[in-house]
C-alpha cells in the first residue's frame, strides 16, 4: 500500500513539474525538410521578447592514425525566429524545416537564456529521383535527407529491384546524402527503396523495433523507368580519379629542400622531382616509404624503404628528374632525397584509379576483371567494395597486395550493357556513436558496405568508380 | 615561524587538491512500465510514447568494498536516489523492502532490490530528446552522480514521442 502511494506520488510530481508554465504547440509535429510548421507558445509573460531555438548536431568521423572510431558529435543551436509575447500570453512562430540531420529535434521557446516551453519535432528522411527515366547506364542522382547521425538513425540502405546496393551516409554532409548510380536492367520500371537500419543489411521490421518513431518511414522508394536507346557510356576511368593535389616541397627558405610539382597522384602518373641546396656533384639517393603486411596473418605490419633512383646535383646543387608514381599502396608516402648529412623529405599520396574491365565484350558467363590500384591500407582505405548492377556483390582488400586489387568475376547472362559501381568503405574499426550500443556487435555495425554518399567516406578522400561492359550471345 | 605558515598552508592547499575518495558505485537504466506499455514491459528502453511510464533503476555499491547496497544497508546509512531529467523537478526514487509480493499486489519479485523511480509520462508533455541522471546521497552528506554516457552533450538518452 505504502508502495503504491509512493508511486502515486512520484508519477503527481512528474505531472505537476510537466505543467509549466509555458507550452509549446506544432503544427504538424513531423514532416521532411522544407515543410512549412507554426510553432505557438502559449502561457508566457506578455511583453516579452521571446525566440525559438531549434537543435541539431555537426557531427563529425572520429578518425585516428589508420583507425576507425566511429561518430562524434555536439549539439548545434539556431534561432528559427523572434517574436514578442502578446497580451493574452501567445507568441506565434512561422519557420521551414532546415536541412540538417533527420528524426527528433528540440524545440525550445527561450528568453534571455531561460527555457519557457518546449516541445519536440521529427524531421522525417525523404527521397527524391532526377531524371524518372531514360536509358540503361542513365545517371540517377538519388537525394536523401533527413539522414541521422545518432548511430541507430544513420544508417539508410538503397535497394534496387530488391538488390542491395550499399549504404547512404549523411555524416559530414548534415544529413543530407546525393548519390548518383547508373540506370541498370531491363526496358520498363524499377524500383529504388531506401530502408534504414545500422546492420550489414536492411532492418525490415522498423515498426517492431525499440527505437521506432512513427513519423519516420520504414521504407520510402521511388520509380525509374528504363527506355529504349543506346546505353549511356560511363566517364573514362582516367577522368574518375581525383585531382592532384598542389606542389609540395620540404623547405621554402634557403638551404637544401626536396620539391614534388604535385602533392598526390595516381599509380604510373609523372611526378616531377626537384631539388637544390645540395652539395655540387653530390650523388643524391631518393628513397620511398611503405607499409607491408596485413590485418589477417598475425605478423601485422611494418614500414620499409627502398631506393626509388638515383641522381647526381649540378655544378648549382641542384637536380631534377620526373618519375612515375609507384605501384603502391594507396595513402601517404614519405619520398626522401639523401646525400651525405643532408636528408629532405615530403610527403606523397598516393589515390586509387582503375583500369577498364578487360575484355569489354563478354559472352553471357564468360570472364571478366576488374583492376583497382592504389587502394590504401588504413582501416577506412584498405578496402573497395564493388556492385553489379546496383546489387552489391563483395569487396576486394589492397593492404597484403600493395594496393593492388585484381577481381575476376563471372559475366551476368543478360545479354546488353551492365555497369560495376566501385565505392569505398570502412574495413574495420570502432562503431561508438552517439546514442549507440556501448559493445556494438557483429549486427550492430555499418562496417564493409559501400559508402555510395562516398565523399562522406571518414580519413581518407577517396574517389568512387563506374566502369562498364557488354555482355554478347555470339 | 614564517616557514612553518608556508608549510602549514602548503599542506592545506594539497588537503584540499586531493581527491575525495568515491563512496558509492551507482548504476542505473531505465525500463518501460505496464501503465500505458505500448510494447514489451521491463525491458531497457530510451523511446517511450506520452502515456507511458518510465521506470528508473538503479543499484548501489560500496565503492570501496564493491558490496552491493541492499534493503538493510540502504536504511542503515540513509541513502536516497533521486532522478534528475531536463524538464521536470528531481524526482525521489524507493527502495521497496525485501521479500515476496502479496498475491494480487504490485511489487518486485525476490533479489529484484534496486532503488526505482516510476514517472507517468502525461500523454501532453512535450515531445524530444530529454536528459537525466541519478543523484544518490547519504545521511553523511556523500553524494554520487550516475550520468549515461551522452549524457553530458544531450545526446539521445530520452525520446519522447507524441502519444497515440
Amino acid at each position: 500500500m505504502l508502495r503504491a502511494i509512493v508511486i502515486l506520488v512520484t508519477s503527481l510530481v512528474g505531472l505537476a513539474a510537466a505543467q509549466g508554465a509555458g507550452r509549446l504547440a506544432l503544427d504538424p509535429m513531423d514532416g521532411t525538410v522544407g515543410t512549412a510548421v507554426v510553432a505557438t507558445a502559449t502561457g508566457l509573460e506578455p511583453g516579452k521578447d521571446v525566440e525559438l531555438v531549434w537543435m541539431d548536431a555537426d557531427a563529425q568521423w572520429n578518425v585516428g592514425d589508420g583507425t576507425f572510431h566511429g561518430v562524434t558529435a555536439v549539439e548545434t543551436r539556431t534561432v528559427l525566429g523572434t517574436a514578442t509575447v502578446a497580451a493574452d500570453g501567445q507568441a506565434v512562430f512561422e519557420f521551414t524545416v532546415p536541412e540538417g540531420f533527420g528524426y527528433v529535434h528540440n524545440l525550445f521557446v527561450e528568453a534571455e537564456g531561460e527555457q519557457l516551453a518546449r516541445q519536440g519535432f521529427t524531421v522525417a528522411p525523404s527521397l527524391t529521383i532526377t531524371p524518372t527515366s531514360g536509358p540503361v547506364g542513365t545517371p540517377i542522382t538519388v537525394t536523401m535527407t533527413g539522414v541521422g547521425y545518432r548511430f541507430w538513425e544513420s544508417v539508410w540502405h538503397l535497394a534496387y529491384d530488391g538488390a542491395h546496393t550499399g549504404w547512404i551516409s549523411a555524416i559530414t554532409t548534415s544529413g543530407t546524402a546525393v548519390i548518383t548510380i547508373p540506370a541498370t536492367g531491363e526496358v520498363g520500371l524499377h524500383t529504388l527503396q531506401v530502408i534504414s537500419g545500422t546492420h550489414p543489411v536492411p532492418y525490415l521490421n522498423q515498426q517492431q523495433s525499440p527505437n521506432y518513431k512513427a513519423a519516420v518511414p520504414t521504407v520510402i522508394s521511388a520509380m525509374f523507368e528504363v527506355t529504349e536507346g543506346p546505353a549511356v557510356a560511363v566517364a573514362s576511368p582516367e577522368s574518375q580519379v581525383l585531382a592532384r593535389a598542389r606542389s609540395v616541397s620540404s623547405n621554402f627558405m634557403s638551404g637544401p629542400s626536396l620539391t614534388l610539382a604535385h602533392g598526390s597522384g595516381i599509380v604510373g602518373s609523372p611526378i616531377a622531382v626537384s631539388g637544390r641546396g645540395f652539395a655540387p656533384g653530390a650523388a643524391i639517393e631518393l628513397t620511398w616509404s611503405s607499409v607491408t603486411g596485413n590485418r589477417i596473418s598475425g605478423a601485422g605490419w611494418q614500414e620499409v624503404e627502398r631506393t626509388l633512383a638515383q641522381t647526381t646535383a649540378d655544378s648549382e646543387g641542384a637536380f631534377a628528374l620526373t618519375l612515375d608514381t609507384p605501384d603502391d599502396l594507396g595513402g601517404a608516402h614519405t619520398l626522401k632525397a639523401v646525400s651525405g648529412d643532408v636528408s629532405e623529405d615530403v610527403q606523397y599520396v598516393i589515390t586509387p584509379s582503375v583500369a577498364m574491365i578487360e575484355p569489354q565484350v563478354v559472352e553471357p558467363g564468360g570472364d571478366i576483371t576488374i583492376v583497382i590500384k592504389g587502394v590504401g591500407w588504413t582501416e577506412t582505405a584498405n578496402i573497395y567494395t564493388v556492385l553489379m548492377d546496383n546489387g552489391y556483390l563483395g569487396y576486394g582488400c589492397g593492404f597484403n597486395s600493395q594496393g593492388d586489387v585484381t577481381i575476376f568475376l563471372k559475366a551476368p547472362g543478360r545479354v546488353g550493357t551492365h555497369y560495376i559501381g566501385i565505392y569505398p568503405s570502412i574495413y574495420q574499426g570502432e562503431v561508438t556513436s552517439p546514442g549507440g550500443p556501448t559493445t556494438p556487435d557483429a549486427n550492430a555495425t555499418y562496417l564493409q558496405l559501400p559508402m555510395l554518399n562516398f565523399i562522406d567516406h571518414p580519413g581518407e578522400e577517396l574517389p568512387a568508380f563506374l566502369l562498364s561492359f557488354e555482355v554478347r550471345a555470339d | 615561524m614564517r616557514k612553518l605558515i608556508v608549510i602549514a598552508l602548503l599542506a592545506v592547499i594539497s588537503c584540499l587538491a586531493m581527491p575525495q575518495a568515491l563512496t558509492y558505485f551507482v548504476k542505473a537504466d531505465m525500463v518501460r512500465g505496464a501503465q500505458g506499455a505500448m510494447g514489451p514491459v521491463c525491458v531497457p528502453n530510451s523511446v517511450f510514447f506520452g502515456g507511458e511510464m518510465i521506470v528508473f533503476r538503479a543499484v548501489v555499491y560500496d565503492a570501496a568494498t564493491g558490496e552491493e547496497l541492499l534493503f538493510d544497508e540502504v536504511q542503515a546509512r540513509g541513502i536516497t536516489a533521486t532522478v534528475h531529467m531536463d524538464g521536470r523537478e528531481p524526482a525521489a526514487m524507493f527502495f521497496p523492502p525485501p521479500g515476496q509480493a502479496a498475491e494480487g499486489e504490485e511489487g518486485p519479485p525476490p533479489g529484484a532490490d534496486f532503488f526505482r523511480g516510476p514517472w507517468a509520462i502525461p500523454a501532453d508533455f512535450p515531445t524530444g530528446m530529454y536528459t537525466w541522471h541519478i543523484e544518490v546521497t547519504d545521511a553523511a552528506g556523500n553524494v554520487a552522480t550516475f550520468d549515461p554516457i551522452g549524457g553530458a552533450i544531450g545526446l539521445n538518452n530520452i525520446t519522447i514521442q507524441p502519444a497515440n
